[in-house]
């Protein structure tokens, strides 16, 4: 199984993988955005949205990479992602509960919680909306399942002092 | 101009940032991430476009959008020119305050975001940046209809910001950035704002962005 790579296209200042760009952002910015997007749409429907829009990106990008080979496993493919998930910075996932009937994915780290606290203490909520819907689209694209089958929430949250994250991910 | 741009990417994409045992990444005193740009696309247009249906709201999305690009200057861009690298790779080719503007131009085009361009500096009055490839503008474009407005929220308030780095305050001098030096650069009498006057997005060959003072 091949590992996924970023290409760069330095006389342009195209970051790729697959056929789909990828960019640099800090902790500011994306914790930033997310509460402006709060503002904007008010909490439940910011969550919706981010949620769906990471699940939307993530099933996108990993559609559009290097084909994992025809043999490769649901957790073997989990088990990519989740190398991708540590090398793009958005933390470290412990894949031990979860299978192609869904279940639950524990974050040691994570980017969104570490960066909310690190910018503005403990949150009121669980902040990471992004990570739900990045396993959640892993979790659709790995298992073949149509992500309209997929229910996500996060159990609890680093950001608000909880040990790790957790993340629960139903399949209808 | 001293700046090599091409010296400075290559130094940049060098430093094999990806994430560390913990699956993070950071660097110049930030938590970096290798994002993907459908998200930020979509998170950032379903705002504005839900808050455009309303007509008293529809620049209210606009300002909320570029104030994050404001932050990500003030954080990322003042982070960097405070950095160890910085001073490694930058600082040895800066001669002026505007070889500042330019290097961290360079330092961008290492970022994804698509290529800047410094099209006009005129010290302490005006910048004019053009952007090829704005992620912004071509996510746009793929997957909404033609806009009737400039859509790269997050690279206007990259401009402004630069300016208000350099001079509002003096990010040459290494200063704290705190809360109160962020008020003084972005809500201050002096502060710079930029203007978006061309976009791929509304069909414009390239994204163009003109920096100045209010006052």
């Amino acid at each position: 199984m091949s590992e996924d790579k970023l290409l760069f296209d330095a006389d342009r200042n195209l970051i790729t993988m697959g056929d789909r760009r990828v960019v640099f952002h800090c902790h500011h910015y994306n914790l930033f955005l997310q509460r402006t997007i709060e503002d904007g749409l008010g909490t439940q429907d910011a969550e919706r949205v981010q949620v769906a829009a990471a699940m939307e990106a993530t099933r996108a990008m990993l559609r559009s990479r290097t084909p994992v080979a025809a043999a490769a496993s649901v957790s073997q493919q989990l088990a990519q992602c989740n190398r991708l998930f540590g090398a793009l910075g958005f933390g470290q996932a412990n894949l031990t509960h979860i299978t192609p009937q869904g279940g639950r994915i524990t974050l040691t780290t994570s980017h969104y919680a570490v960066g909310w606290k690190a910018k503005w203490g403990v949150a009121k909520h669980p902040v990471c909306y992004f990570p739900l819907g990045f396993w959640m689209g892993a979790l659709s694209v790995a298992a073949n399942v149509a992500p309209e089958r997929l229910l996500g929430r996060e159990l609890s949250c680093s950001a608000l002092d909880a040990a790790c994250c957790e993340l629960e991910v139903e399949v209808l | 101009m001293a700046i090599d741009e091409r010296k400075i990417i290559e130094a940049v994409a060098g430093l094999g940032i990806t994430g560390n045992d913990e699956g993070l990444i950071p660097a110049f005193g930030l938590y970096l991430t290798q994002h993907l740009a459908d998200y930020y696309n979509r998170i950032s247009f379903a705002m504005a476009r839900r808050l455009e249906k309303t007509p008293e709201l529809i620049d209210d999305g606009r300002t909320l959008l570029v104030e994050a690009g404001h932050g990500c200057a003030f954080n990322t861009f003042g982070g960097i020119m405070k950095s160890a690298e910085w001073d490694a790779v930058v600082r040895p080719m800066l001669q002026t305050r505007e070889d500042w503007v330019y290097g961290m131009a360079a330092v961008v085009n290492a970022f994804g975001w698509g290529h800047w361009t410094v099209r006009d500096l005129v010290a302490n009055r005006r910048l004019v940046v053009s952007v090829s490839d704005s992620y912004e503008a071509e996510g746009w474009l793929r997957d909404y209809p033609q806009s009737d407005r400039p859509r790269c929220f997050l690279a206007n308030g990259g401009v402004a910001g630069l300016m208000n780095l350099l001079y509002v305050g003096d990010i040459t001098q290494g200063p704290e950035l705190n809360e109160a030096y962020y008020k003084k650069l972005f809500r201050g009498t002096e502060s710079f704002t930029s203007t978006e006057v061309l976009c791929r997005a509304m069909g414009d060959p390239l994204c163009l962005f003109v920096a100045q003072r209010l006052s």
